[in-house]
């Protein structure tokens, strides 16, 4: 028995060693730092060390709650990624049906590369792209397309209503590209014969693609779906940092979780208090995890990620 | 996460490929692989408590260390804000400045120049992740939360042992640096400084025809603009600096009357004698200023982008795109305005001088208690900045030969080239000891003793609050001034509609706390100076 356990353990040996610098990488990154919560509930005091600043209860939590900065940042956080989840899984599968028509290969690659290219370029470059269009100075739009549209020129960094839109739009354009190579390599994985078949029998594209590709790409769609939700509380910094050029008047629409951390700690220069925060975040974070685990269960048990 | 991530499309993956007894396997494999980076956890938390305890140990032998002069060289590390660029040959300065302190006081010197840009955060960086930094600089705005934060050492004792010659120049100025009774910084002793200027690039001037002695004061200021602006549109009249420094605020005299208290939340009225403190945003005069700001805004005469700008004033001029940018006002500002934008300027002074506890400490040199790993070594070479004549010269203007040539004693010609050139001598130690430029003028100094004479004292000269009472607030209100400073003191959204909204999210954050708490202190101050 022993021997036989060692066996099976060892065929995976190849497969665990691959894993090693993944799980190096989250160790360090995700759970050694975990210790620093405790900071949270901490008077920090530099004289003593990280760790060694009195208790203070909850005091650090009052300044989240004192305005209602709590809610806003949450509200943005959880409603921005909602529908950055919803549009994004809808049109990358859209894109990557749209893909996988496209039958000449050298045009298919070059619309994957193109439609890719967003999601390798920096945060940093893509808010310098944002304000070649919003710049009031020269930007694009206030520039050329609203006087042609005979519009006068709108002050974006000065104007919150306007974000939730320009923000989806950033991270959808960004985004997209890297999820829909995702489904394509499912869709391509799909036996060709489900479709011969029901073209025999007479199937228009539409009714293959509703009863042939979208039950068996469901399941990729469940999981990818899980793993965004799992991160619903964790924000793009750059998207939500670089990209509104840290506007203050704009923080009603921008801010969010990650950001709000950001800013406490450089603005206020308090660990404690930007500890708090994150540590709000964490637990928010985690119950979301935990019911959407808990509902996907439910319904489909073969889908739960645990 | 990304990790995870992966896994779990390899899982996926196999199953597509009908590989399906993997997936049966994987939560073996899992628990296996959490077992091994569990014993990694103790590894690294075990090693990680050694190396605290080793960090911490450090920390209070520290002094004990320095005292016992060791042969060992001790590099100093300098960080402070750099205006323009990085200097290309940085490194050339730091070893000849090396050499010079290395057989005095047996240390090495690094100079961190940081651009201003980054500095704020970069700073708080550092400062939060210990990073090596021995005397870095500071200003009024951050040195209160510092010390409550305990990130700065005591100085006193450094002071008594190794800081002399700071003690020496600086004589009382060091005092009004006392927070409970300690030193934790020592102000640079600079050319005096009070009030502001509005500089501006004459050439742009001239081509729209105007005399600036026809300009008396901030209202006079439309007519300029808009002369500037018909003649060429181009030209954006008011550089507004990036955020953080010299907001357009700062050009209206009405607001210069307000002694900001260390921080601008709760202010004292100095013109007035009840000693009240009020809440700046709320004036009047605050309101004022706001319009006149937006009808600027709203006419062209600040640009568009000014509330998000990451360029200085003095860079935007240089580049030709702005004719004006504001400044703090001392004899020769439009000479030390022209060497930064490399055109001539002219300055109007807008704000007079008001002598704050903050105006003494606008600039002030600070050991940070963490990240000095030698403070009296520290502390010696900070007094070198303030007596070294040849040190603070070094820092300055770079190499003699190089980057510099004498023309007499104390007046020097600076080459052309952008090996080494700094132009903010007015942030290190000893000011007085710099030497002055061809361009300059030689009796600048003097000019600077008449205009010290002219400053007002504000009557709380040598209070400094303490926060710590209301940390939550200020850190709330903190939020909400960085949220809405920024655009309303650009003129880019109208205050009419917004400042409102900013009053009463000021309120709900608990200004009017801080506002108390200040005033509690400061007529306790006042009863203790009174009493003396």
């Amino acid at each position: 028995m022993q021997n036989k356990t060692f066996k099976r353990y060892k065929t995976y040996l190849p497969i665990m060693v691959m894993m090693l610098p993944g799980m190096i990488y989250l160790l360090i990154n995700n759970y050694l730092p975990m210790a620093g919560l405790v900071i949270a509930f901490k008077s920090i005091d530099y004289s003593k060390g990280v760790f060694g600043g009195d208790w203070n209860g909850f005091t650090n939590f009052k300044f989240l709650f004192r305005t209602t900065d709590a809610y806003i940042i949450t509200r943005n956080t959880l409603l921005y990624n909602a529908t950055f989840i919803v549009l994004g899984t809808i049109l990358s599968f859209g894109v990557a049906l749209l893909l996988n028509e496209v039958k000449n290969r050298f045009m298919s690659r070059f619309y994957q590369t193109v439609i890719l290219l967003p999601f390798l370029i920096s945060m940093v470059i893509v808010s310098y792209l944002v304000f070649g269009f919003l710049g009031e100075g020269q930007g694009y739009v206030n520039n050329t397309l609203l006087p042609m549209l005979g519009l006068d020129p709108i002050s974006w960094y000065m104007e919150p209503k306007y974000w939730p839109y320009i923000l989806v739009l950033v991270n959808l354009w960004k985004t997209i590209g890297f999820n829909c190579i995702i489904y394509l390599a499912a869709i391509i994985g799909i036996d060709q014969e489900y479709y011969e078949a029901a073209t025999l029998d007479g199937a228009s594209k539409w009714q293959q693609i509703r009863t042939i590709t979208l039950p068996l790409i469901a399941p990729i769609i469940v999981i990818m779906t899980l793993l965004a939700v799992g991160k619903i509380f964790y924000s793009d910094f750059g998207l939500f940092y670089q990209v509104p050029l840290n506007s203050g008047i704009l923080y009603d629409t921008t801010n969010v979780i990650d950001t709000y951390v950001f800013r406490g700690l450089l603005q206020s220069n308090n660990i404690g208090m930007s500890a708090a925060a994150g540590f709000y975040q964490s637990l928010v974070g985690f119950s979301l995890v935990i019911l959407t685990n808990y509902t996907v269960r439910k319904f489909s048990k073969d889908n739960a990620l645990f | 996460m990304k990790a995870l991530y992966d896994g779990i499309r390899f899982k996926e993956s196999n199953s597509f490929m009908g590989v399906s007894y993997f997936m049966s396997k994987w939560k073996k494999a899992a628990s296996l692989a959490l077992v091994a980076s569990m014993i990694w956890v103790s590894a690294c938390s075990k090693s990680d408590k050694n190396d605290s305890t080793a960090t911490g140990s450090a920390a209070p032998s520290s002094s004990a260390a320095a005292s016992t002069d060791s042969g060992e060289t001790y590099e100093v590390v300098m960080g402070y804000p750099l205006l323009g660029p990085v200097p290309k040959d940085l490194g050339e300065v730091e070893a000849a400045i090396s050499k010079i302190t290395k057989e005095k006081i047996n240390v090495t010197v690094k100079l961190l120049g940081i651009p201003f840009g980054q500095w704020f955060q970069q700073q708080n960086l550092m400062l939060t992740g210990n990073e090596k930094l021995d005397v870095m600089l500071a200003d009024f705005n951050t040195y209160g939360g510092m010390v409550a934060a305990k990130q700065l050492a005591p100085l006193d004792d450094l002071l008594n042992e190794q800081g002399q010659g700071i003690k020496d120049v600086l004589g009382s100025k060091l005092d009004v640096a006392r927070i409970d009774g300690k030193i934790y910084a020592t102000p640079v002793n600079p050319l005096p400084l009070g009030g502001t200027a509005i500089v501006m690039a004459k050439d742009i001037l001239d081509q729209a025809d105007i005399d600036i002695s026809t300009i008396n004061s901030t209202n006079d200021l439309d007519q300029v603009f808009k002369s500037v602006k018909e003649k060429n549109p181009a030209i954006i009249p008011i550089a507004a600096n990036p955020q953080g420094s010299m907001p357009l605020t700062t050009l209206f005299d009405t607001l210069g009357k307000f002694d900001s208290l260390l921080d601008g939340l709760g202010v004292l009225d100095s013109s007035d004698s009840s000693m009240k403190v009020v809440n700046l945003y709320e004036t009047p005069e605050y309101t004022d200023a706001l319009r006149k700001l937006r009808s600027w805004y709203q006419a062209g005469y600040i640009s568009k982008d000014a509330a998000t700008t990451k360029v200085t004033g003095s860079d935007q001029i240089k580049a030709g795109k702005a004719l004006a940018t504001v400044a703090g006002d001392q004899p020769g500002v439009e000479k030390q305005a022209a060497a930064g934008t490399g055109k001539e300027m002219v300055k109007v002074t807008a704000q007079k001088p008001l002598q704050t506890t903050q105006g003494v400490l606008g600039l002030i040199w600070a050991i940070p208690a963490n990240n000095s790993k030698n403070q009296s070594k520290a502390m010696e070479f900070l007094n070198l900045t303030y007596t070294d004549k040849d040190i603070i010269n070094l820092i300055n203007f770079g190499i003699e030969g190089k980057h510099y040539t004498k023309k007499s004693d104390n007046i020097i010609s600076v080459l052309p080239g952008d090996g080494y050139s700094m132009h903010q001598s007015f942030m290190f130690g000893n000011v007085q000891l710099t030497y002055l430029t061809d361009l300059e003028d030689p009796t600048i100094r003097e000019q600077g003793k008449a205009f010290e004479e002219t400053f007002v004292d504000s009557k709380a000269l040598g209070f400094t609050p303490n926060l710590d009472a209301v940390k939550t607030e200020v850190a709330a209100v903190k939020n909400v001034t960085a949220q809405f400073v920024p655009a309303l003191e650009t003129g880019s959204v109208d205050p009419d509609k917004i400042l409102p909204q900013f009053i009463e999210k000021l309120k709900a954050s608990g200004i009017d706390k801080i506002v108390a708490e200040k005033q509690k202190q400061l007529d306790a101050w006042l009863a203790a100076s009174n009493s003396k």
